[in-house]
């Protein structure tokens, strides 16, 4: 729906256009502006046909029923307000379902990172990997780097998870 | 007649002798490399010396160098002080056989962690069989490398078998390493060093492997088994117990360790070739699934996996039948996603 400025200062205009109550002046503009402006006339069509649709339904009041009616709806208004009670339960019982839904979530997202947390790090299994090669005679000592990265990593709270010394794995597609 | 004979005898003799001569070099290439292996095992028990020493990993495009300065006394002292781009010391190793630590300088830190296993004794006499068994070990000849007089020795996998390549040049006088080029399993990576300032001493001071003064001291603790019968370990851990059956050939089951890590007990698989191994480590797991899945949707029996990379060895990692798995070497993706499927439980023998 287009937002045009220029009809917001028209829109005002048309609930009185449209019950004959515009003159002179204003009443020329807003006829002006509508043979230009689909939106608006579509505007003033709308509002036409909702106040033909209240015009033509039935007004209460015209009958001895109503009015009987009225007066127990009455009487009943001034009862104890046990409904509305009832009517906080629902939402009530709802959004308690819904934070329990939510906090089970996150309690085992949570549970998920405590046990990955508790898991031996990959650097471990490097380093123990590493270290058994270093003792090869033909090996050589990269494993160190490991072993330094290692350490680094139990005294460092923000633990790295890419390598150190940021090489990209040539084998990745 | 005669003239003949006397040709056939000069011809028959000129055969024996060239074949002599061709058996005598072949005994002598071998006995050269046997040789130097020999003198690389035994050099740094002799030799007390210190160095300036260069580690270049290239990863494809990328490159990563590492310099340090090494200090070595007789028979099994090495200290390394790392340099970082700056040219300031940011980190301090010292490995003495029993007592190994690492100093981090800004964070005036001292990290002691365990030493190896008690039965794990370096190059075994089946480790030397089995290098030459998989890889062609040869003597190329005398060189002159960064001004020393060198031996350079080559091993490279034979037809068939999945393993590193490397060149060694090795110094004629002390027996060290003074170059090497290794080109990984998978062909991708090379680790590549360089010894310069070499300067071999009588006497190396022992302050050169003191721990610093008024530092924090803090102790990892690797508690290792000594190697196990897969199946004692499968009653020890109590766990299933999880073995490839899709080794590449030439490696062979080298050890089966438990080890411990803050009373989390977890398996240490390693098969070895001679001279390269692949680790495969079990840990008991509750979480259904790794971090952080493989991009392309590789699977290991079904489940997600994920890689790490730290040349030049990758692991691969998934979970399955309540364990954690992580395999560790330098072979290809591909191969190392075989050997994960090849998993199997290991069924005890009675």
């Amino acid at each position: 729906m287009r937002n045009n400025c220029s009809c917001e200062k028209y829109w005002g205009l048309l609930n009185d256009y449209a019950d004959h109550r515009l003159s002179g002046r204003k009443r020329e503009k807003v006829e002006y502006h509508l043979l230009f402006c689909t939106e608006c006339k579509e505007r003033l069509a709308g509002i036409r046909e909702v106040k033909s649709a209240i015009i033509s339904s039935p007004v209460p009041g015209s009958t001895d029923d109503f009015w009987a009616n009225c007066y127990d709806k009455v009487l009943e208004s001034q009862k104890p307000k046990v409904r509305t009670r009832r009517r906080l339960w629902k939402p009530v019982v709802g959004l308690s379902l819904a934070a329990s839904c939510i906090g089970v979530v996150l309690l085992l997202t949570g549970l998920g990172r405590i046990v990955e947390n508790s898991e031996i790090p990959d650097s471990d299994y490097m380093m123990q990997h590493a270290s058994f090669a270093s003792t090869q005679p033909l090996a050589t000592r990269t494993h160190h780097v490991l072993l330094a990265e290692q350490c680094i990593e139990h005294s460092s709270e923000d633990n790295p998870s890419d390598p150190a010394n940021g090489l990209k794995d040539p084998d990745e597609n | 007649m005669k003239i003949n004979r006397s040709v056939s005898c000069i011809f028959v003799a000129a055969i024996v002798s060239v074949s002599l001569g061709a058996a005598n070099c072949s005994a002598k290439t071998k006995n050269s490399a046997s040789d130097l292996l020999d003198r690389i095992i035994h050099a740094p028990t002799k030799v007390s010396y210190s160095a300036l020493e260069t580690v270049t990993v290239k990863a494809g495009r990328d490159a990563h160098q590492q310099k340090s300065r090494l200090t070595h006394k007789a028979p099994d002292c090495t200290s390394w002080k790392y340099f970082a781009p700056s040219g300031k010391v940011d980190r301090a190793v010292v490995d003495c056989g029993k007592s190994h630590w690492q100093y981090l300088p800004a964070k005036k830190e001292v990290i002691f962690s365990s030493s190896l296993p008690v039965d794990s004794v370096i190059w075994q006499e089946r480790d030397l069989v089995q290098l030459v068994k998989n890889y062609d070990v040869q003597d190329k000849g005398n060189t002159n490398v960064l001004g020393r007089g060198a031996d350079l020795l080559t091993v490279t996998p034979k037809s068939g078998h999945v393993g590193p390549s490397k060149s060694l040049w090795i110094d004629t006088s002390t027996g060290l390493i003074l170059k090497s080029v290794m080109r990984t399993s998978d062909g991708k990576t090379t680790v590549s060093s360089a010894l310069s300032d070499l300067r071999v001493a009588k006497h190396i001071p022992a302050s050169e492997f003191q721990t610093p003064k008024n530092v924090r001291k803090q102790t990892v603790v690797y508690d290792q088994s000594a190697s196990l019968p897969l199946n004692s370990m499968s009653k020890q851990w109590n766990h299933r117990l999880l073995v490839p059956t899709g080794i590449p050939n030439g490696y062979s089951l080298e050890s089966a360790r438990i080890l411990n890590k803050e009373k989390r007990a977890y398996i240490h698989l390693r098969y070895f070739d001679g001279y390269n191994a692949i680790s495969l480590f079990e840990d008991v797991s509750e979480a259904d699934s790794v971090a952080k899945p493989s991009k392309n949707g590789d699977k290991v029996h079904g489940s997600h996996i994920s890689w790490r990379f730290h040349a030049p060895f990758r692991s691969l990692t998934w979970r399955e039948r309540g364990l954690k798995l992580t395999l560790v070497s330098d072979l290809s993706r591909a191969d190392m996603i075989k050997i994960a499927n090849s998993t199997k439980p290991n069924v005890p023998h009675r």
